[in-house]
Order: C-alpha cells, then structure tokens, then sequence
C-alpha cells in the first residue's frame, strides 16, 4: 500500500483502491485528545480529554461538547473548527426533521443525515473533514451512540472511543457491561479511562469534559454538572493509577 | 353564439390531436336545433364551480383505537359530482386523514403528506400520528392563503394509541378525543357535545358516529349520499359503506313530524280540526 501519488485529492484512488485523503482525515481524528461514549441501561454518557494548549487559556475555553437538539448531543473528535461545522450542520438538520414531523429526530436518522453530508465532501473534491462526531440520543428509540466519522461511515457503538488514546480506552471499555449499569456508575468508568490513557509528557495541560442524556436528565442533553464530575474526576484519577500503559 | 365543447381528451375525437385549451367546433352545430330542447351553449357559472367537499366529517377515539366517518357528496357548485366519495384517505395502514373544503387542494396535499410519511416509515420503522399530523399543519398553515383545505388526521400508533388531531384550515393543530369538520358539522356540535362519552367501545362509536353524520346530513344540503366509516385499531383497519337507504335519520322520514304535515283548509271552524 503506497500512497506516493495518488494521495494529494480526495477525487483520486490508489492503484489498490483506496483514497488515501479519507484515511488521512481520521489519523487527524486521531491526533487530538481521546473522545469517548458509552451506551447505558438508563442513558448516555459523553466524556473527553480536551487538551490545551497553554497555561494561560481559560480551560473552560474551546469546549468540545455540544448539544444537538434537547436529547441528543456529540462531542467532537479531531480538529475543533471541522467538527463545529457538522455540529452547526446537524443541528439545522435536526431542526428541520422537527419542524416537519413534529418529533424528536431518532438517533439512527440524525447520523444518517449527517453522514451523508460528510460524505460528500469526499468525493466533490473538497478536502474531508478532519473531525468525528460521537452522537449521543435518547429519544423514543431509547439511549443510542453512533459514531459519524470523516469517511461518511456511520457506526452504532455499545461503547466508543477515538483520538490519541483509542486503543487503550478500547481495550479498557471492552471489560465492562456498559448495558448493565447506571450513567453514573458509568461516569466514574470513563473517567478512569481518560486519566488512564492521557499522556502527562506530551500534552501537560488538559480538562475532562463530561456530558449525558439520561432518565435522571428527564431526557435532556446536558453537562454533567461540576459536584459529580469533580467526584468522578478524583475518583477516577485515583482508579486510573493502576493501568499499565501502553 | 357558437356551439363548443371543452375539449376533454384525444378519447372524444379520434382525428384531431389533443392540444389543451383548444375548442373543437363543429362548424354545422350552429345551424341544428332540436326541436323542444332548450339550446345551453355554454356552462353556467354556477356549474363552473371548483369541485369542494362541503361536507361532514368526523372521528371519535375509542377503547382501543379510533372511528372516522364521513358523507359522501362531492358537489360542483349545485351539481353533484359524486354521491359516495371517499373522503376518508390513507396516509399509512394506521393513519387516515379526513378531508374538507377544496377536493383539490386536499387530495394533493395528502399525496405529498403521504410521500412523506413513505419515506419516513422506511427510515423509522413505524411512524407515530403525530408527524401526520404535523406535516399536515405544516402545509397548511405555509400555504394558507392560497388553498381552502380543513383535515382531521386521525390514526394508532404504538407510542400513544388511538389519537384524534383536527386541522382546520388556519393551520392550527388541535389534539381532541373527538373532533367534526366541515359544512354539516355545525348542526351536530350540540348533539355531539351532549352525547359523546369516553372509552366508548367500537360498535358505540359507530353507532355515535352514524347518527352523527345522519344529523347533519339531514340538515346540511352540502352534506349527504352514503356513509363512509374507518376502524383503526392495532390488529385492524376496517372501511365499511353505509347505504344512504339505511341513514338512521332523515327529515324526510322522521315520523315524528309528518303530522305537521297537513294539507291546511281555507277559513276553518275550529283549529282542532287542522291540527288533530
């Protein structure tokens, strides 16, 4: 598999047929701060590892989750300004679903829609995203996760991870039961994880953002509030000592 | 004047290629007069009305799903187009809708409503009444001033039962247990008011809803021809025609009043004797 020439548009294929720009647009995914979801008996939790760049920028700055309609929200893997365009995106496309039908928009229906428009950016010419959305929503369909990746692939996930430290989070989320546990046991899971796979050479300043759309919500997508997230957070900090690294 | 024809399709004569707003004319029409029938040589402007459904429609929820019922006259002005239109229309095999004010306008509406509600069955799965009728309401209220259209959508879903939803011509949206529409409605509102109970069972609810259209058919000349009936449950959707011979009411019959009817006598004795 080489890329040499046949890497500079997304218009063009490789002699093995792949297009190497969409490839590349999810290692930028892969480049930023661990983004990750998990699907639960009673909701969905959202956590990721904003990193930042500085000491002096106000950490509550930049942040990286945003809600989509009442109950549903994402939060952004990969490059910020990229992922707050399809944020912008699949808002209108939610808005509309409820202007015409009436009805939350289901989750499988807002990613579909979502999709397709990042999709087309790989094949009209224009460069792909570089971000991924994890779309968490809990309307009459019950709690859902998917992930919208910058390919136009769209994935439904028990649970997720993305960016930097992807494969040990998977490795991590793959020994628990997500289905089988609250949100907020789950908060302290993910939590862990994050403190687990953060990189304390490289990137020394950072914040965990957590949200979720759960029954005790009513239903709403909103920010775990600070008491609970600082619990999680200390806990979680403590947990994660006792990971091994990759 | 001259003789002519609306030329309503290739169908009427055979050699001359169907160009619309064309006239045919028979150049020899001018010239023949039967004898004894009065010559119409154009349609009156009463009989060049747009087709409407002044009409009664109405539905009821019940125990266990919902009863929709309508009249079936279509009028053209003071012709009657159709004497038993289906006025109750599907928009899935769970969701109908009723429609009144122009025959037009709604039928078109519905088709777009029910395009939309194909597309959005195969991406959910099922589709609550609800988005009917919100989509109904859409189109209604965006287009309100260039259309005369009244619905009442009405339909069973899984999430919240049978459902009533009355769309009435501003583009408002009102969910009821029962709801009447159109011109016949305005005689029964009382009756219906007065009679109608909840967690009706389904031969009650026809049995209201009949008598319901009978009333205003009765009295509402815009309203009448045979009785349309729609079941929707969750193990069934059931249409059913009511013959106009079987109303259970008319003027015409009601026995009650055909003593009034009496043939008055010019400067009688007593009062007694005309009114006995």
């Amino acid at each position: 598999m080489s890329s040499g020439d046949h890497d500079m548009d997304a218009n063009v294929y490789s002699p093995d047929g792949m297009v190497f720009q969409v490839d590349y647009a999810i290692k930028a995914v892969d480049a930023e701060g661990t983004a990750l979801g998990v699907c639960c008996k009673d909701g969905v939790v959202l956590g990721v590892e904003k990193l930042i760049i500085s000491k002096m920028v106000d950490p509550k700055s930049n942040t990286r989750v945003y809600a989509i309609d009442r109950q549903a929200g994402c939060v952004i893997g990969g490059m910020l300004p990229d992922g707050r365009h399809l944020v912008s995106r699949l808002r209108d496309e939610v808005q509309n679903f409820r202007g015409l039908y009436g009805i939350p928009c289901p989750g499988e229906i807002a990613s579909k829609k979502l999709c397709k428009y990042t999709h087309f950016f790989t094949i009209s010419g224009y460069r792909p995203f570089g971000a991924a959305l994890i779309i968490a929503s809990y309307a009459d369909d019950g709690p859902q996760l998917y992930l919208a990746d910058p390919s136009g692939q769209r994935y439904s996930f028990h649970a997720v991870a993305i960016g930097k430290g992807k494969t040990l989070a998977k490795t991590e989320l793959e020994k628990i039961d997500f289905s089988k546990i609250s949100c907020r046991e789950a908060l302290d899971e993910i939590a862990k994880v994050l403190y687990a796979v953060h990189d304390d050479q490289k990137d020394k300043q950072f914040e965990l953002e957590f949200a979720w759309v759960t029954d005790d919500t009513e239903k709403c997508f909103t920010r775990v509030p600070d008491d609970i997230a600082e619990a999680a957070k200390t806990k979680g900090k403590q947990a994660a000592e006792g990971i091994e690294k990759n | 004047m001259a003789n002519f024809m609306y030329n309503l399709g290739a169908e009427h004569d055979p050699t001359n290629v169907f160009r619309p707003g064309k006239m045919m004319h028979d150049p020899e029409a001018e010239n023949w007069k039967p004898k004894d029938m009065p010559i119409v040589d154009e349609l009156s402007e009463e009989n060049q009305k747009e087709v409407t459904m002044g009409t009664t429609i109405l539905a009821t929820v019940f125990n266990g799903g919902v009863m929709l019922a309508c009249d079936g006259r279509t009028a053209a002005g003071r012709h009657i187009a159709n004497y038993s239109a289906q006025k109750i229309t599907m928009i899935t095999d769970k969701i109908f809708v009723l429609r009144s004010g122009s025959a037009a306008d709604t039928q078109n509406m519905a088709h777009m409503v029910t395009d939309y509600m194909r597309q959005l069955e195969i991406e959910m799965g099922h589709v609550p009444v609800e988005a009917a009728a919100r989509l109904f309401q859409h189109l209604a209220f965006y287009n309100r001033g260039s259309i005369s259209a009244g619905f009442i959508v009405a339909g069973w879903d899984e999430k919240l039962g049978g459902q009533v939803y009355n769309v009435p011509s501003g583009g408002s949206r009102h969910k009821l247990p029962y709801t009447l529409g159109g011109s016949g409605s305005i005689y029964i509102y009382g009756w219906a008011d007065a009679t109608w109970k909840p967690d009706m069972t389904e031969e009650e609810a026809k049995a209201w809803c009949q008598q319901a259209v009978a009333h205003a058919k009765a009295r509402d000349c815009s309203s009448g021809g045979n009785t349309r009936f729609c079941t929707v449950t969750a193990a069934k959707t059931q249409h059913e025609m009511l013959p106009w011979s079987k109303t259970s009411f008319t003027l015409e019959g009601d026995k009650r009043l055909t003593k009034l009817a009496e043939i008055t006598v010019a400067h009688p004795a007593s009062i007694e004797k005309v009114y006995a």
